[in-house]
């Protein structure tokens, strides 16, 4: 058992934590600690840092040196059942690059210079105190669940402010309108189990084999146990999983749309869609104007539905996607067959859509239409990238609509809930949504004057300066604007930090406590068991800290309706702990009573979570986790009697959220447009942009990672062989990249790592030395506000200089 | 461990001439990795007359205990390794630094050493379902059972990509300052002579003879290779393998 371990299990024993879960954490029930393993490594469990998947892995810690050494695939966790992907084997190195951020640094004069703690904790506060209507937080899918917590109510609790939104946003956010439009509530009714079941498995714009390698992994490993399994690929360029693919079905992007209309079509053409399934559980659903489209539509019926679909048949949606009308055909057949399970899974190919809200609704909608939904294997299924998009941004809802367990600020009711809560004076939760991420930077990269009216903004746990699409627009403008502040809270120096005018160095990972929530609507929690180098801090510290300097300062806000601090949290003997002092901050288990508060919250749209010493014992639980017999329950098939303890019995199958009050779900109509941008005579490519295996978003762990960065060391475009001949490129060559909005260089890779279609390039986004995103479009899914970073137009030439960019 | 069937012999010749060809073409980056040649004396082996391999009793191994390879009773024909001599012999110590060369820390899934281009299920087993050594270059067997996705957890040591940029020191990117856990250079011996503990873990290392058999690292090798059921006499560890370790006794 490490010190720092054992240090905060003596603290939480003395203090809040029940006694329960300091028995556990103690090694009397389920502690994972030895203190005398082979090599005197202790080890404990933790989620994967890195992707939504929410592997587990076993963490070695040297009690001498209170470092990492040592990583393991975690063989009780059910997600990933001992295995890792490379980046998970490799996540313990993540904390260890030289250039760690160690001090609080102050731009003076274009130069960072280190300032102390309590000086950037009073530049924060003093600016936010100043204005705090002109103040906006930039979140995380990485945030832990009580990190977005504190930051969801400093802001909305705190200072009626609802400028708070997450990079989940450029994430999930479509499969969020997906799952509430069709369903009346967010998040998956499947889990990873359907893939064990599903005889059908079809990835729809999504490469799991090097995005979720554990899941595409866990497919391929029945199929050479000698089950049958067949694996669809929907696609716009050749990956990896295609590799593995049975079928390989390569579309123009944003046919997608025409496919899964053509596959609805067929169903009601050969009758083979499910009466029954259709009969007993699903209404139909359009907008009113196709060209304004909303998030509620307006109703439909099966004959509406019908006729609306008329115009998808084999031959146009052929003509259109570049599908052959045989595949089409076979995906038709596919779905009409009701003794097969299928699973569909998807993630940023159909969620970084501008039409993001209705390919989901979609391939919900075949699913549904098909009866393929409610059994195991049976599943419409979308994964996140982030490892907390759900638990943190889409369940404790740190968006700018929202509030948390699934409630919005501009429904009455759900504000006086939160208020009673967090025991707040009636009204102080503003209920007027706030900006969302695009606006929010479109705000702040907008001179005051002309209207730009975020002035200041801290951005934690994630790199906008990177990730937002149309960097130019959204994210360079304001760094010419000497008015605007950007506060960045990182790990190391970032394409964020690098523009920002005050950086605080945080905790990572197992520096700190953390909870995460994953694809599968598994909550999971961790314990801190290293200490973060020199003056690094918890994210989760550096909010309560701003909070009580504004509490300090005089804030209304920053107290409840009895006049106590929003973050008075208490000791065991009901004494106040000023955990806002970084020495005191150890001295409760913060994560504990903050997720104990939050808990509350869950029961409304019965996404119920356990007590925090049940996520102490196990690898996660999938909620609704719900108190069966004397045992906490997870759940596993959301809506299906036969798993889910909130539907009636003898219902079968009941959509309890069904926003139209009668427990059925939408099956939404939605016509195939044209994209907001094509390839023309000036711009005559499409540009797809994403990721590989080696590295994990923007890079700024995985490229200080040896093994990674070695195996991928810089970004390159993709390109056809045929067009690298018409442009006479050779491997290696630089090009720059341009579209309307901005350039980059970047060297060529031809038959390397995936296959683009003629016409088309792909760029990984990993690398800040060739940004991306200066050529990305930042038009959005009109409901999701998501932009879409996997069609625009650009064009190449050969690069004047011979190096690329960077 | 049987003698080769005609079958598998046409195979290892196949293998062979393409395991060559792609060595040949992937040499460059990778000589570090040469298995160093034994500098102990082998002659004893070589004169040994053919003929079966006799197991030996509990009191022969009392009287004469295994050393490594001064008593080996076997020839490689006898035991079906026709490839290379797979004699116990050097440092262990080099060996593991060797070993440690291509792995983050022990246990981390090594990095290839040669550049990958996995287009399906089956490509990597070509070369590393049996294993194969063409002139002290070893593709070993997996350690694992059978995964499909093998790219999902090894990675090329050196970039693929025509934009290879090998040094990790670059600007703004910069070192990494990782101790690793180090690979144990022996288990424990509850008294003098006793089967050492395994030191490891043994999730994806089940296959023992992928590091210890003939073709593993000369210092790493089993000094009786007949015995192929090691668990029988090595204890793997219940702690690194996860299997309860945390159940308290009563």
């Amino acid at each position: 058992m490490s010190m720092n371990r054992r240090t905060f299990v003596i603290a939480s024993a003395m203090t809040a934590a029940s006694a329960a879960a300091a028995r556990i954490a103690h090694g009397e029930t389920g502690s994972d600690a030895n203190p005398k393993g082979p090599q005197g490594i202790s080890w404990d469990k933790a989620p994967c840092r890195f992707c939504g998947t929410g592997c587990h892995v076993m963490v070695g810690v040297d009690p001498k040196s209170k470092r990492v050494v040592s990583i393991a695939g975690d063989k009780k966790a059910e997600v990933n059942q001992g295995l890792c992907c490379v980046k998970g084997y490799h996540v313990g190195l993540a904390l260890y690059g030289k250039d760690r951020l160690t001090t609080p640094l102050l731009k003076v004069d274009g130069e960072h210079v280190p300032i102390s703690w309590e000086r950037a904790i009073d530049i924060i506060a003093e600016r936010i105190h100043a204005a705090p209507e002109r103040f906006a937080f930039y979140g995380s899918g990485q945030w832990t669940i009580p990190e977005g917590y504190a930051a969801q109510k400093f802001m909305k609790g705190g200072l009626s402010n609802n400028h708070i939104d997450p990079n989940a946003r450029l994430c999930m956010a479509s499969a969020v309108t997906g799952f509430i439009s069709t369903y009346g509530v967010d998040e998956p009714a499947g889990t990873y189990t359907d893939l064990d079941k599903a005889d059908v498995v079809i990835m729809w714009g999504n490469n799991p084999a090097e995005m979720h390698p554990i899941l595409f992994s866990r497919v391929l490993a029945r199929r050479a146990r000698g089950e049958t399994v067949k694996i669809i690929d929907i696609g716009t360029r050749r990956t990896r999983t295609t590799d593995h693919a049975d079928h390989f079905l390569q579309f123009e992007p944003q046919s997608d749309l025409a496919i899964a209309n053509c596959i609805a079509h067929q169903l009601l053409e050969n009758d083979t869609y499910d009466k029954e399934f259709v009969g007993a559980y699903c209404n139909f659903r359009k907008d009113e104007d196709p060209s304004k489209p909303t998030l509620k539509g307006v109703a439909s019926t099966l004959e509406e539905y019908k006729r609306l679909l008329e115009p998808y048949t084999l031959e146009y949606a052929s003509k259109i996607s570049g599908v052959s009308v045989e595949d089409l055909k076979m995906l038709g057949d596919l779905f009409g067959k009701k003794d097969l399970r299928i699973t569909s899974l998807w993630c940023m190919g159909m969620n970084q859509h501008t039409r993001g809200t209705d390919i989901n609704r979609l391939v919900h909608g075949i699913h549904l239409l098909s009866g393929h939904f409610g059994k195991p294997g049976d599943a419409p299924t979308s994964l996140t990238g982030q490892p907390s998009a759900c638990g943190t941004a889409r369940e404790v809802g740190t968006l700018a609509h929202a509030l948390p367990g699934g409630r919005i600020v501009a429904k009455k009711a759900h504000r006086e809930q939160t208020e009673a809560i967090w025991n707040l004076p009636a009204g102080r939760v503003n209920p007027k949504p706030g900006y969302h991420t695009v606006k929010m930077w479109k705000s702040f990269s907008t001179p005051t004057d002309k209207g730009g009216d975020i002035g200041t903004l801290w951005v934690q746990v994630t790199n906008p300066g990177q990730s937002l699409p149309n960097l130019n627009e959204l994210f360079l403008a304001s760094r010419e604007l000497p008015d605007k502040f950007l506060i960045v809270s990182d790990v190391y120096p970032t394409a964020t930090t690098k523009h920002a005018d005050l950086i605080l160095p945080s905790a990572m990972w197992v520096e700190k406590n953390g909870m995460f929530g994953n694809s599968e609507r598994r909550t999971q929690q961790w314990f801190k068991m290293v200490d973060p180098p020199g003056e690094a801090r918890d994210d989760c510290w550096q909010t309560i800290a701003v909070a009580r300097k504004l509490y300090d300062l005089g804030n209304k806000g920053m107290r409840d309706k009895d006049g106590n601090f929003l973050f008075d949290l208490k000791g065991e003997d009901g004494s106040s702990v000023p955990v806002w002092k970084w020495s005191r901050y150890y001295d409760i288990n913060v994560d504990e009573q903050l997720f104990e508060e939050y808990r509350e919250f869950t029961t409304l749209k019965h996404k119920d979570l356990a007590p925090y010493s049940e996520y102490v014992k196990t690898r996660g639980l999938r909620w609704p986790v719900v108190k069966q017999d004397g045992v906490w329950r997870e759940t596993q098939f959301r809506f299906a009697e036969f798993d889910d303890p909130y539907v009636e019995k003898g219902k079968g199958i009941q959509f309890y959220h069904s926003t139209t009050g009668d427990h059925r779900a939408q099956i939404w109509f939605a016509p195939y447009t044209p994209p907001p941008e094509t390839p023309d005579k000036d711009f005559p490519l499409w540009l797809c942009t994403g990721r590989v295996i080696e590295h994990w978003h923007t890079g700024s762990m995985t490229m200080r990672i040896p093994q990674l960065r070695r195996a991928m060391p810089s970004t390159y475009v993709e390109i056809h062989p045929d067009d690298a001949r018409a442009h006479k490129l050779s491997n290696g060559d630089v090009i720059t990249l341009e579209s309307r909005r901005g350039s980059v260089d970047i060297p060529v890779w031809i038959n390397g790592r995936g296959k683009p279609a003629p016409g088309s390039l792909f760029v990984p986004f990993f690398d800040e030395r060739m940004l991306v995103n200066l050529v990305t479009l930042h038009d959005f899914c009109p409901i999701s506000k998501e932009p879409d970073y996997k069609k625009c137009a650009v064009r190449i030439k050969r690069s004047s200089a011979k190096e690329p960019s960077r | 461990m049987t003698h080769n069937t005609p079958q598998e012999w046409s195979r290892l010749v196949h293998l062979l001439i393409v395991g060559g060809i792609a060595v040949g073409v992937f040499f460059l980056g990778t000589t570090h990795l040469e298995r160093g040649s034994s500098s102990e004396p082998t002659t004893e082996i070589a004169t040994k007359a053919p003929g079966k391999l006799p197991a030996r009793s509990y009191k022969e191994l009392r009287e004469k205990p295994y050393k490594a390879n001064a008593a080996s009773l076997a020839t490689l024909e006898e035991l079906g390794h026709d490839r290379t001599p797979g004699l116990r012999s050097g440092s262990i110590p080099r060996a593991l630094e060797e070993r440690a060369s291509t792995r983050a820390y022990a246990g981390a899934p090594p990095v290839v050493p040669h550049p990958v281009k996995q287009r399906g299920d089956l490509d990597c087993m070509s070369c590393h379902r049996d294993g194969i050594e063409i002139a002290g270059r070893v593709a070993p067997v997996m350690s694992h059972e059978f995964q499909a996705a093998c790219t999902q957890c090894h990675v090329p040591a050196i970039a693929p990509a025509p934009t290879g940029d090998p040094d990790t020191h670059s600007p703004p990117y910069n070192d990494n300052a990782f101790i690793p856990l180090a690979e144990a250079e022996h288990g424990e011996r509850a008294w003098l002579g006793a089967p050492p503990t395994i030191p490891h873990s043994t999730h994806m290392r089940e296959q023992c003879l992928s590091c210890h058999g003939a073709m593993g690292q000369p210092a790493m090798r089993t000094s009786h290779p007949e015995r192929v059921q090691c668990t029988q006499c090595h204890a793997p560890s219940a702690e690194f393998d996860q299997r309860g370790a945390d159940i308290p006794f009563p």
